[in-house]
């Protein structure tokens, strides 16, 4: 429990990275508008930049928690994907891994799909009890 | 230490962090901005002091670097005393200007904002979701969804698929507001930011007493808890208080 509770939640003392900078202080503290010196084109730079870091970091997070979750899946299902690698043709064993893998992720990252998804997690984890 | 100043170096300009009282920030001694990093000092007006390091003139494009060491530098403040923070890259010629430009005309505003925000620190708090936990809340807690689970028919799974997103949301709404409802009593100030990311439920910036930090702890690990694994709760925190020193 407590190791699970402090990974649920915590807190850092201090901005360790970009990341955490970002967001929290571009666009925000006092401004006097007509002592900023810097040239604000590098600044637009910066914050463009960053931004796309931000926006990176969190989405690179979603997809490698989206791939453990079909790791533990796959393993589970290696029977049937066996199957499906064979009747796949030429395709290739990796690519065809890969493509379904890129299904898997796709699948996890929209909504409307998803009921089907939770079908099988759902299948899977009573099979395993 | 005060701002006896020196002549005006043509090279050189004053690159402001922020405003301090003058008594609190004796003892700190700080790497500032610039490569290599320049002592941060005090330039004294009153009972007001501006964190100021020396830059080049011209300073050229900021630099992640030199943003990094802007956030850094007013953490290390913020976590001893309080500081009203200046956005990244605020600048003026010369180190006399910090009194006559920045410090003197809005003395009264900087003066008041210091009494206001005394002791307090904000915390930044993202809230993510983990979708799937979420779905099999939302399957578990609706009996339509679980007997339209299957289906083949095209109009059915539209409907079951709708019924999904709308119990999705709903539920993210409902975890949003408890969260919330639980931060709000002891934040002095709450504000929602646009979350940034997909995955992200909340995102928001709360101005607390310095000495509630435990109690936001305590607070944001029972949430945790609560959520049995489906909320991820981060913060990062004692900070200046960048989202609460606004105009107007």
């Amino acid at each position: 429990m407590t190791a699970t509770s402090s990974y649920v939640a915590t807190r850092s003392a201090s901005s360790s990275s970009l990341y955490d900078v970002v967001d929290v202080i571009l666009d925000k503290g006092l401004v006097i508008d007509a002592f900023v010196r810097v040239s604000l084109v590098g600044i637009e730079l910066v914050t463009i930049d960053a931004r796309i870091v931000v926006a990176s970091v969190d989405t690179y997070l979603r997809f490698a928690e989206a791939v453990d979750r079909l790791n533990l899946r796959e393993q589970s299902q290696a029977a049937n994907l066996t199957d499906l690698i064979g009747g796949g043709g030429g395709g290739g064993m990796a690519s065809s891994m890969v493509s379904k893998g890129v299904d898997k992720v796709t699948d996890a990252l929209s909504p409307g799909d998803e009921e089907e998804q939770e079908q099988s997690a759902q299948g899977s984890e009573q099979g395993s009890q | 230490m005060s701002a006896e100043t020196t002549q005006p170096r043509q090279a050189t300009a004053s690159y402001i962090y922020g405003i301090v009282r003058p008594d609190s920030a004796q003892h700190l001694a700080l790497d500032g901005v610039g490569d290599p990093p320049q002592q941060v000092r005090t330039v004294r007006y009153r009972d007001l002091a501006a964190l100021v390091s020396d830059v080049p003139e011209d300073l050229g494009e900021g630099s992640r670097r030199d943003l990094l060491a802007h956030a850094r530098t007013l953490e290390n403040v913020a976590r001893q005393v309080t500081v009203l923070p200046m956005r990244f890259a605020m600048t003026v010629g010369h180190e006399q200007a910090v009194v006559d430009e920045v410090l003197a005309p809005d003395y009264e505003r900087w003066d008041q904002l210091l009494a206001v925000l005394h002791d307090r620190v904000e915390l930044s708090l993202k809230v993510y979701y983990d979708e799937e936990e979420m779905l099999r809340l939302v399957v578990a807690e609706d009996p339509h969804i679980q007997r339209m689970q299957g289906s083949q028919h095209l109009p059915d799974r539209m409907r079951l698929g709708e019924m999904v997103m709308h119990g999705l949301e709903a539920r993210k709404a409902a975890d949003a507001r408890h969260i919330l409802d639980r931060l709000q009593p002891f934040a002095v100030e709450l504000r929602e930011n646009p979350p940034v990311a997909e995955g992200m439920l909340l995102h928001v910036s709360l101005l607390i007493a310095r000495s509630d930090v435990e109690t936001f702890d305590a607070q944001i690990q029972t949430l945790g808890e609560e959520a049995g694994g489906r909320l991820r709760l981060r913060a990062v925190g004692p900070l200046p208080p960048y989202s609460f020193v606004a105009q107007g």
